[in-house]
């Protein structure tokens, strides 16, 4: 069964007088365990399509069905309570909170569902191991490197043990060395913990990590990249017919 | 346009930025708005109370620019001596006044005390004056309402309309005064509007003709005063004015003493020193909340827009630039804000001196706003907004290009030494000032309210030192109350500690006023309640209208549950030369309260201070022949301390009277001393009786005995009696009449101190949008969000408390000790929880309160434009 489906996905937006189509009818299934990226230019609406996904924003029309749940039928509430437990983020800017310790922003979900310190103490310090930072774990975010921070967000967004983690440009604020750094996590984080991934990055080096690539166009699927074929000569090459 | 006017472009993007933060731009606006309605308030209140003293003391003593009265309180002047000060020359207009004080039979007032010159006056008096109705109005404003002036012959008065719709009577119906011998009925034929003499003794007043006066109080052909109208040409220069003086003077000889009308008014600008001191001392607390606020949130608004400063940097505009557009920002918001403040500032001008009419007897005709009070109070506004922009002014000048750049705003967790060092330089200073030096007495308000300025600010520049501390130990309120939410929120204070700092400061502020006028009410109130517990003593009270004679101390102690009586006599007395130049006021007159010592003691006792703690030792000492008890005040005024004679002039020419010890003592404004029967009787050749405190038996009710007393002797003497019950709740409420002036200015710091943090609040709303996305996209329910936001609010509330606790208990005794050295009153400073209480349950109902808004705001924030927000 699929983690996550995307069902005739539309999303209008309205600037003043004029209608945007963000997405024109998006169609995707991602399996369990499954690491995939989006790539498209600048308004293809991958973006749109990542936050639909995590039932950030709601769609015009269409669906998306994540862990068996339909988000569009989800009450706030509801749609904040599978956030916080069946879904992880990473954001391009890390959105770490700024007076709390590593630790503290990893325990973050946690702290927020009330959880008692006993019921994630060992998750916690297994994913400070995997992150490399369990000497950092009581650092605060401005005592870190850029990829440290990130390792951080990434921490959080598996303390959940989530369904399904949307990275958003996860390495569009590092440099290559740092980002490499960050992909091989993720792609081990995976591997490790059993995660599902999808990943949005205007990066082929990326998107390379991943074992589907789907590429968007004008909010819609123009191509999809997998088993086997994620290597970056085959997604420059895809770009390139794309004009992407 | 601006590529033609380069230089409009700081005002065009100041102008932009005011539009497009039009929320902040309101809080601004609204922080200059009541800095300046407060100094202007204060000024305009002061002023038109003056203004209005002035004029009703010219108007009641009115256009007579000298006044003929006896040599001594007690003494009366010859009828004859009217006709006589008539035919000096350069006199225009002789008026003769007979004044009498008595209580009216139509029923006593509801208020037994009223506050007075910062002291009690005990009972509520009519005071009838006897006229010639031709010539009075000539030297004394009467303006009637309606009916006439009495007649010459008539049993008739005139009255003022305030006090018969208090009482009410109407145009006809009869005025019952009480007399020596029994009830006079005069015809009320005139009322008075509330101008010129009806102000006098609070419209507590009456006019008759001097003969009829004359025959209802037996005076015989006697004068208590002659108003001298003067050729306006001597009236306009002051020397011809004084030579005159002396002529009358020299031909007076032993007749009367010829005096200047204000001379009867200086205790009113003297009165109106205690009030005019605190309330300059909070209008400029307000200004400097209101700065704060000013601070605040320009400081605010740069760290908001450091990217966007920093992005016009990189893009090439100047430092001068960046601080240009800033001042600009804050010159118009000043200009704005001054404008309304003003308006405002009359507004509360006017609620101020209705608050003040209540407990002064003078209240203020209208309201004086002069151009000097709106310039100052406008130009303070403008001059504090602009000083309070120009820090945040120079940090947007200062801001590097890079911060464009930067992906997240940093911590600002330093703070300077240099300001924390000059916090703890002016506590030190603040302190040395207050409780160290010995200042002159005419530079004492100044250097009191600027070392408690001094204390206030050193207070505020030393708090991002606290923070971290005031955090820790204050973070388990909010954890308790609002859970992990409240863990979170509170830890978001120490982001800023400089923002922390300013919002804490403002609550902190506002606390210690609170607190500090809540010690100085309960102390004053306390020292009051104890003097009149102890000085006053008894149950029932017992006034003459005049002075009875010593036998009845005798008789009252023979009325049935009467346990003991102690009699009073009151008189005035001048002070000789020697003692009199002492004075920097030059008094030379004092109220010389006469009791018998065994008797007093049987009932009260009195209030003794500096050293004076051997009460046994001081009695026996008063026993001797000329000793004398001082009050503080007169300790004070006159430099004197125990041991020191005061000179008095007596019966029995200049006499040296030892002071044996010093009480603390409220009535007549502190200006008593106390002594003997034996002495009054043997030096000023007086006895008799004014008052009379009566103990009851314990099986008698004060209220039974006092009925007995009525009926036995209430009539036949003209008796006023009350019970202590009466008299203390009397005390009670023209306390808190005096001290409402203060809440209301508390209220403003309140006001001031809440918009602090709503503006704190809204700013790290505003800052932290993609922080409050992400975790909402983490999870954070809206609910949650709003939590963390009150928890965060809650935070800084109880450090604003912590800190205002500590330094309200602080400036709570300052407060009291710049009492004393102010009013000379020797008041023990008292602790009372209930302003702290009233602090905490402000500090965290402000915090609550202010925090709604933001955090309503928070929750509603749109997680996807939050997450993308910068």
């Amino acid at each position: 069964m699929a983690t996550l489906e995307v069902i005739q996905l539309i999303k209008q937006y309205r600037m003043g007088n004029l209608s945007v189509d963000a997405l024109r009818g998006v169609d995707l299934s991602i399996q369990a365990e499954e690491f995939v990226a989006i790539m498209g230019p600048s308004g293809s609406g991958k973006s749109t399509l990542l936050h639909l996904m995590g039932g950030l924003d709601a769609p015009t029309s269409g669906e998306v069905i994540l862990a068996g749940k339909p988000l569009s039928r989800l009450s706030d509430n509801e749609l904040t309570r599978i956030r916080r437990l069946k879904v992880g983020f990473v954001f391009q800017f890390y959105n770490l909170i700024p007076t709390l310790t590593a630790a503290e922003n990893i325990a973050l979900p946690m702290l927020i569902d009330g959880a008692p310190i006993g019921r994630y103490r060992e998750r916690l310090e297994e994913l400070l191991r995997l992150v490399g930072l369990s000497d950092r774990a009581q650092h605060k975010p401005d005592q870190l490197s850029g990829g440290q921070q990130q390792r951080v967000a990434i921490a959080r967004a598996f303390i959940n043990q989530p369904e399904i983690v949307l990275a958003d440009e996860p390495t569009g604020n590092l440099d290559t060395r740092s980002g490499s750094a960050i992909l091989e996590l993720l792609q081990r984080s995976r591997a490790e913990l059993g995660a599902t991934i999808v990943m949005v990055t205007h990066d082929p080096r990326a998107a390379s990590y991943a074992q589907r690539v789907i590429f968007l166009r004008d909010g819609k699927i123009a191509k999809t990249l997998g088993g086997g074929e994620t290597s970056l000569k085959n997604i420059m090459a895809v770009m390139e017919a794309l004009e992407v | 346009m601006l590529a033609r006017l380069p230089w409009l472009l700081p005002l065009s993007l100041g102008l932009h930025n005011l539009s497009n933060r039009l929320g902040r731009t309101l809080l601004t606006t609204l922080g200059v708005i009541l800095g300046v309605a407060v100094v202007l308030a204060v000024d305009i209140t002061n002023l038109s109370t003056l203004a209005s003293i002035n004029q009703t003391l010219e108007r009641a003593v009115g256009k007579a620019e000298l006044l003929v009265v006896p040599r001594a309180e007690e003494e009366t002047l010859a009828a004859e001596l009217v006709e006589w000060v008539q035919a000096v020359p350069g006199v225009n207009v002789a008026a003769p006044d007979v004044r009498l004080r008595t209580f009216l039979a139509n029923g006593s007032s509801d208020t037994p005390a009223r506050w007075s010159g910062g002291g009690v006056q005990l009972s509520r008096r009519f005071e009838l004056h006897g006229i010639n109705p031709e010539l009075d109005p000539l030297v004394r404003l009467y303006e009637l309402e309606s009916g006439r002036m009495p007649n010459e012959r008539g049993y008739e008065v005139v009255t003022t309309q305030k006090h018969a719709q208090e009482h009410n009577l109407s145009l006809g119906d009869d005025l019952l005064l009480t007399t020596s011998y029994g009830v006079e009925r005069l015809e009320i034929v005139g009322l008075l509007r509330d101008e010129g003499v009806a102000v006098i003794n609070n419209g507590d007043v009456g006019f008759t003709s001097v003969q009829v006066a004359q025959e209802i109080f037996s005076l015989g052909a006697e004068l208590h005063e002659i108003s001298v109208q003067v050729d306006p040409e001597i009236a306009s220069q002051p020397g011809k004015l004084a030579d005159l003086k002396a002529e009358l003077e020299l031909r007076l000889g032993e007749a009367g003493r010829a005096v200047y009308p204000a001379a009867r008014g200086d205790v009113v600008p003297r009165m109106l020193n205690a009030y005019q001191i605190g309330l300059s001392f909070f209008s400029i607390i307000a200004v400097f909340v209101g700065a704060f606020l000013i601070y605040n949130t320009f400081s605010m608004s740069i760290a908001e827009r450091t990217r966007e400063i920093g992005m016009y940097r990189a893009i090439g505009m100047s430092r001068l630039q960046a601080l240009t557009m800033v001042l600009l920002e804050a010159s118009l918001l000043g200009l704005i804000g001054a404008s309304l403040g003003a308006l405002a500032g009359i507004w509360l001008a006017r609620g101020l001196l209705v608050v003040l009419s209540g407990f002064l007897a003078e209240a203020a005709q209208q309201i004086l706003v002069t151009r000097v009070s709106l310039l100052k109070s406008m130009g303070a506004g403008i001059a504090v907004t602009l000083l309070s922009a120009l820090l945040p002014a120079l940090h947007a000048a200062n801001i590097s290009p890079l911060e464009a750049l930067r992906v997240q705003s940093r911590l600002s967790q330093r703070v300077r030494p240099v300001i924390w060092l000059a916090g703890i330089t002016m506590l030190f200073t603040g302190y040395a000032g207050l409780y160290y030096i010995k200042w002159r007495s005419e530079v004492r308000v100044l250097t009191g309210s600027t070392s408690i300025f001094l204390l206030l600010f050193g207070a505020v520049l030393i708090l991002p030192l606290l923070v971290v501390w005031l955090e820790r130990t204050s973070r388990w309120l909010p954890r308790v109350v609002y859970g992990s939410e409240g863990a979170l929120g509170s830890s978001n204070v120490r982001r800023s500690i400089s923002r922390t700092s300013l919002t804490i400061a403002c609550l902190m502020v506002s606390l210690v006023m609170i607190i500090g006028i809540g010690t100085v009410t309960y102390t004053f109130e306390a020292d009051i309640q104890h003097w009149v517990n102890s000085a006053l003593g008894g149950d029932v009270f017992v006034s003459a209208v005049d002075t009875l004679p010593d036998s009845f101390t005798n008789q009252l102690s023979s009325v049935p549950g009467v346990a003991a009586v102690s009699p009073t006599r009151y008189l005035e007395v001048h002070l000789a030369s020697a003692s009199a130049e002492r004075s920097e006021s030059r008094r030379d007159r004092l109220l010389f309260i006469a009791i018998e010592p065994e008797a007093f003691r049987r009932i009260g006792d009195m209030v003794f201070t500096r050293g004076g703690q051997n009460p046994q030792a001081n009695w026996q000492a008063l026993e001797t022949d000329r000793a004398v008890f001082i009050s503080t005040v007169v300790a004070t005024e006159f430099h004197l301390q125990t041991g020191d004679n005061i000179t008095l002039l007596t019966r029995r020419g200049v006499q040296d009277f030892q002071v044996t010890a010093i009480t603390t003592d409220f009535s007549n404004q502190g200006y008593v001393i106390t002594g003997t029967y034996e002495n009054l009787r043997r030096w000023f050749i007086e006895s008799g009786v004014d008052r009379l405190s009566i103990l009851t038996t314990p099986e008698s009710s004060p209220q039974t005995v006092a009925k007995d007393i009525e009926i036995r002797y209430g009539e036949r003497h003209n008796l006023d009696i009350q019970t202590a019950e009466t008299l203390k709740n009397g005390v009670t409420s023209v306390m808190d009449q005096a001290f409402q002036l203060f809440d209301v200015l508390t209220l403003v710091g309140v006001v001031i101190g809440t918009l602090g943090v709503i503006n704190t609040l809204t700013m790290n709303v505003i800052e932290r949008q993609r922080e409050i996305g992400a975790l909402r996209s983490i999870g954070m329910t809206r609910y949650q969000v709003v939590r963390m936001v009150l928890a965060e609010s809650l935070a800084m509330g109880v450090m604003g408390l912590i800190y205002g606790l500590g330094f309200g208990y602080l400036i709570g005794k300052a407060f009291v000790f710049g009492l004393n050295v102010l009013s000379s009153y020797e008041v023990d400073y008292l602790f009372t929880p209930q302003p702290y209480l009233v602090s905490a349950l402000i500090a965290v109902g402000v915090s609550q309160v202010a925090a709604i808004a933001p955090s309503w705001r928070a929750a509603r924030l749109n997680i996807i434009e939050a997450i993308q927000h910068e």
